[in-house]
């Protein structure tokens, strides 16, 4: 390259302004300041309508609730709600746990969506921040407590488990009663389909009779009918009901 | 959105408010109310350990004893109601007691329970009570043997089998299911008109 060329290049780069680079930086500065707002935005917009992986977290409700109450709550009804808040936490814990290697062996084959997939990544990272945040709630009640009040909570989870499904054995039965079409006595006994209603026969004196006074009352019943109807005609009672002869 | 409870400082209790139809939060507030009746009733600001209560597990063996007692003497709705009233009593334990303790104590009375409901011909309860403890101790034949045996008493033919060769996959060589599974294929092949 000749001398003459250098200066010519010298002079083409000498000739850029100095507020070339600073426009440039803040325009791309700009760009993704508005491109990072705008994914972020939609980002929380998916993520605020993408339906939850597990319901309503009703104990952690009921805590804030109480805690944010104009009256003053007695402190151990707030522990209680913290203790089941803490219990409802290990519940969901266990259960993402159980089902992690499903999920993951199921998104893997490509069973599930990524919808599903990021649902269950989003429920188990909540998860360890509401474990972390009972922690931080318990200390404010007593120093040192998470030692004994994290034990307990697996305790509670799973004696409230075993409460609820004992408590659902009279709608249980119910439903089977109803479901197989079966009617119980009031004693709780089956009843039999088709079985005779049995008729206790009071005589005169209030005692039962026996079948074959019941057989003889019948006879004598149908004959008086019949002679009243019909004189000439002959009849024969009618034979007693099968459940009388037993 | 603010759920429809009241607090009664005065009680200390919670409620539901009475012109909504909540299931779920009732539950919760049942619970709730329970776990903080429980905690007001300990001395202490905590609970200090799982141990569970000493004042309870003495009237609860005396009630599960007279009614294991009721059930050999044959008089099953004595039994009944006794082994019903120490479930009652082994709910009062607080939540936060051992697990594995009132596990036990549950499994105990609902296999009395079990066992008397079937003697005095309450096939639908015996049947439910079995469920349960199939759902909590699945490696033990007598329960397969329960509602098999309660299945079979409701009709439920097909039912008794599944439970028996359920049984049957954990204890294989166990008699009394093997000769239960007899009983009921020969109930069904009667049933099918093949016997």
């Amino acid at each position: 390259m000749s001398a003459f060329e250098e200066e010519d290049v010298i002079e083409q780069v000498s000739k850029i302004s100095v507020f070339t680079p600073l426009i440039y930086v803040t325009v791309l500065i700009t760009a993704l300041v508005l491109f990072s707002n705008f994914y972020r935005k939609r980002r929380f917009n998916e993520l605020y309508k993408r339906q939850p992986f597990f319901g309503d977290n009703l104990p952690k409700e009921l805590y804030f609730q109480l805690k944010n109450n104009n009256l003053k709550v007695n402190e151990k009804v707030l522990k209680a709600a913290l203790l089941r808040r803490g219990a409802e936490s290990i519940r969901r814990t266990i259960k993402l746990k159980e089902v992690t290697p499903f999920i993951t062996s199921l998104y893997q084959r490509g069973s599930i969506g990524d919808e599903l997939w990021e649902r269950f990544q989003t429920a188990t990272k909540l998860e360890e921040l509401e474990v972390q945040e009972i922690i931080r709630e318990t200390e404010q009640y007593k120093k040192g407590w998470v030692q004994k009040f994290v034990p307990l909570l697996q305790e509670i989870c799973f004696n409230e488990a075993l409460r609820r499904r004992y408590a659902a054995i009279e709608d249980r039965k119910l439903d089977l009663l109803d479901k197989w079409e079966i009617e119980v006595q009031d004693d709780g006994k089956l009843k039999i389909p088709n079985q005779p209603k049995i008729q206790i026969v009071q005589g005169p004196n209030g005692l039962p009779l026996t079948a074959a006074q019941v057989q003889a009352l019948a006879q004598a019943q149908a004959r008086t009918k019949a002679s009243s109807t019909s004189p000439s005609v002959t009849t024969f009672g009618p034979a007693p009901p099968e459940n009388l002869k037993k | 959105m603010a759920l429809p409870i009241t607090y009664d400082s005065a009680r200390k209790l919670i409620s539901v408010d009475s012109e909504v139809s909540y299931p779920e939060l009732q539950d919760e507030v049942t619970q709730l109310n329970k776990l903080a009746k429980d905690l007001i009733s300990i001395q202490g600001e905590i609970p200090e350990s799982a141990e569970p209560s000493n004042k309870i597990t003495p009237l609860l063996k005396n009630l599960i004893t007279s009614g294991i007692d009721a059930l050999r003497k044959k008089q099953f709705k004595d039994a009944i109601q006794k082994l019903t009233v120490a479930i009652e009593m082994q709910q009062k334990r607080a939540n936060w007691e051992s697990f594995g303790v009132q596990l036990t104590e549950l499994n105990g009375i609902l296999q009395a329970r079990c066992d008397a409901y079937i003697m005095n011909k309450q096939f639908i309860e015996a049947y439910n009570d079995a469920d349960i403890l199939l759902s909590t101790q699945v490696n033990t034949p007598d329960n397969f043997l329960r509602k098999a045996i309660a299945s079979l008493n409701l009709g439920r033919l097909e039912d008794a089998k599944v439970n028996l060769e359920r049984g049957l996959c954990f204890h294989e060589n166990d008699k009394r299911l093997i000769d239960h599974l007899n009983v009921v294929n020969r109930a069904i092949d009667l049933e099918n008109g093949d016997a």
